[in-house]
């Protein structure tokens, strides 16, 4: 077994507060995995990278002295239980959740069992919260997920929000999605401070992996992404409602890692994004509605690199946004069909 | 129209042949015409890709503008005299349009782009021309009004991502006689219509109905 680091949802930052960015560099991916939408969370298992997934219905406690001001033990068993029950509901996923009970133990101890609660960690200062995990070496299967919340934050409950309080339910609700397996999300826009640091302008998945200003309750409900990345992790066994598209991504003729690739649905306007993973440029993004898609590449400058990438210096963000000038249909139960897109330098 | 009604059309057409041959000795009964098609592209509404912002609002990062271009068209019909104004149809037809996408507006500034994509579409389906004069032997131009309904099919490329849906035409034209024999071959002539196509439920999921233009100038025979 092996335990891999936190995935940590970090606050938007303020013109006045100083950046922590960088305190936040144990970082999530034992290696990212090439063969799906977005992030998933993969690891080497006999020369293979695999993604890490639950193989049977997780079963998950809630700490027992989970309370923070403004929030309840049955407070928090509720919202955790709320955020749950909205992956849980996603019609094209096949995966859903047990509430085990409450217990004495805390997140982050390896005792075998997953556990949600508050900890106290005032070194975090701008991380809200962070899961980890437990793995099977052998299968990558997920054998433990624990979170915890960092009771240092203002926390609410109220169903509406509070003006300086974080939204409990938003924010278990991004880290339900990394202890299902899922990893962070790139659809956002921030704003960049000058002393580091950033704040979300607009984010289009729960998995962004920087939340909403406190006060905020817009990350309640998952986003066309979100749902991508859950229904690709474990579908349903309808594989025709599905599609994905594949490709690699060049600069100049020279692999391009790191790119950004976003698949627009040209019916809906709906976005699923997608990554060049491998050092031949290679993205593929699944979980797609079948029918004609536009792709967008972007260079990844709207969040940390190392909230996706262990391997941050690989990362080529020097060159152009484009549209593939191809609408790319999406076949029911297929792909695509292999694409090469050409990006040139900034 | 589905394929059990394009079917029933045909039965019907059947059924009517030999009682139309028999009342049309110097008119025909039976019309074949093959010809090139025109068919006007159609603008869908124009669509907002969004983000949500912490309040819950959207915010536009990029706009789609989507457009079936138009197109050339074969197409081939095949009619049966009911009365002296009346004709039943059956209708086939192939066209290759594009569906184009183009985005603009976007937010981090990338330039406005146009994608395409080639399709097939094959259309089969049945329908009516009622003649404005009473056709006899005498008579070389009649004007006609004609609707027709026909199930479409349309193939992206790579094919294997089809769809389906209703097409309805409606409109006019001429024929005209140019050859008028007393042999099995009663007439040969040109044929002109102007149609708008109707798309009751279009290609995307906009929610609009799109009429198009359209033209077909054919050859017909008539036995």
């Amino acid at each position: 077994m092996s335990r891999t680091s936190g995935t940590p949802i970090l606050v938007s930052s303020s013109n006045h507060e100083p950046t922590a960015i960088a305190l936040i560099v144990a970082l999530l991916f034992v290696q990212a995995q090439p063969a799906f939408a977005y992030l998933h969370f993969g690891m080497p298992v006999n020369g293979q990278t695999v993604t890490l997934r639950w193989s049977a219905t997780p079963r998950y406690y809630v700490n027992a002295q989970s309370a923070v001001p403004g929030v309840t033990n049955a407070d928090f068993q509720t919202t955790v239980a709320r955020a749950f029950a909205t992956w849980d509901a996603v019609p094209t996923a096949n995966i859903s959740y047990q509430f085990a009970g409450t217990t004495s133990a805390q997140p982050g101890e390896d005792d075998g069992i997953s556990v949600l609660g508050f900890r106290m960690r005032p070194d975090l200062d701008r991380v809200l919260a962070s899961t980890d995990f437990v793995v099977d070496d052998s299968t990558g299967q997920l054998i433990e997920s624990d979170v915890f919340f960092n009771a240092s934050f203002a926390w609410s409950i109220a169903p509406n929000g509070e003006s300086g309080k974080y939204d409990l339910q938003s924010i278990a609700l991004h880290e339900i999605g990394h202890f299902s397996g899922l990893g962070h999300s790139a659809l956002g826009e921030t704003e960049l401070h000058d002393g580091g640091g950033r704040t979300v302008i607009s984010a289009e998945a729960v998995m962004f992996p920087i939340a909403f200003t406190a006060g905020s309750i817009a990350a309640r409900t998952l986003k066309a992404d979100d749902i991508a990345g859950i229904t690709d992790l474990y579908p349903t066994g309808d594989a025709a409602a599905f599609g994905s598209i594949s490709g690699h991504v060049d600069k100049s003729g020279t692999p391009l890692y790191g790119a950004h690739v976003v698949a627009i649905d040209a019916a809906t306007g709906q976005m699923v994004g997608g990554f060049t993973l491998d050092s031949r440029g290679d993205f593929s993004i699944g979980g797609l509605s079948p029918g004609p898609h536009l792709l967008r590449i972007e260079p990844l400058d709207d969040a940390d690199i190392d909230s996706f990438f262990t391997n941050t210096a690989a990362v080529d963000v020097n060159f152009q946004i484009v549209f593939f000038t191809r609408v790319v249909v999406v076949p029911g139960g297929g792909d695509s069909g292999v694409l090469t897109i050409s990006v040139v330098p900034k | 129209m589905t394929p059990r009604l394009c079917a029933v059309a045909a039965t019907f057409i059947a059924l009517t042949a030999s009682m139309a041959a028999a009342q049309s000795a110097a008119v025909g009964g039976v019309e074949f015409a093959i010809g090139p098609a025109w068919i006007g592209g159609a603008t869908m509404t124009s669509l907002s890709v969004t983000e949500t912002q912490a309040s819950g609002a959207p915010r536009t990062v990029l706009d789609l503008t989507r457009e079936m271009t138009s197109a050339a068209a074969f197409e081939a019909r095949v009619a049966v005299r009911v009365t002296a104004h009346l004709d039943a149809e059956a209708i086939g037809s192939y066209a290759r349009p594009q569906l184009s996408v183009t985005a603009s507006n976007d937010v981090e500034g990338a330039p406005a782009t146009t994608a395409s994509e080639q399709l097939q579409q094959f259309t089969v389906g049945g329908g009516a021309s009622w003649y404005l004069v009473r056709r006899d032997g005498t008579t070389k131009t009649w004007p006609f009004i004609a609707a027709s309904a026909a199930y479409a099919r349309q193939l992206h490329q790579p094919t294997t991502l089809a769809d389906s849906g209703l097409l309805v035409d409606a409109g006019g034209g001429l024929e005209q006689s140019l050859v008028i024999r007393s042999g099995r071959l009663k007439r040969l002539g040109v044929r002109a219509d102007i149609r708008g196509r109707v798309r009751p439920k279009a290609w995307f999921a906009d929610g609009h109905i799109h009429m198009s233009p359209m033209a077909v100038a054919s050859l017909f025979f008539r036995f």
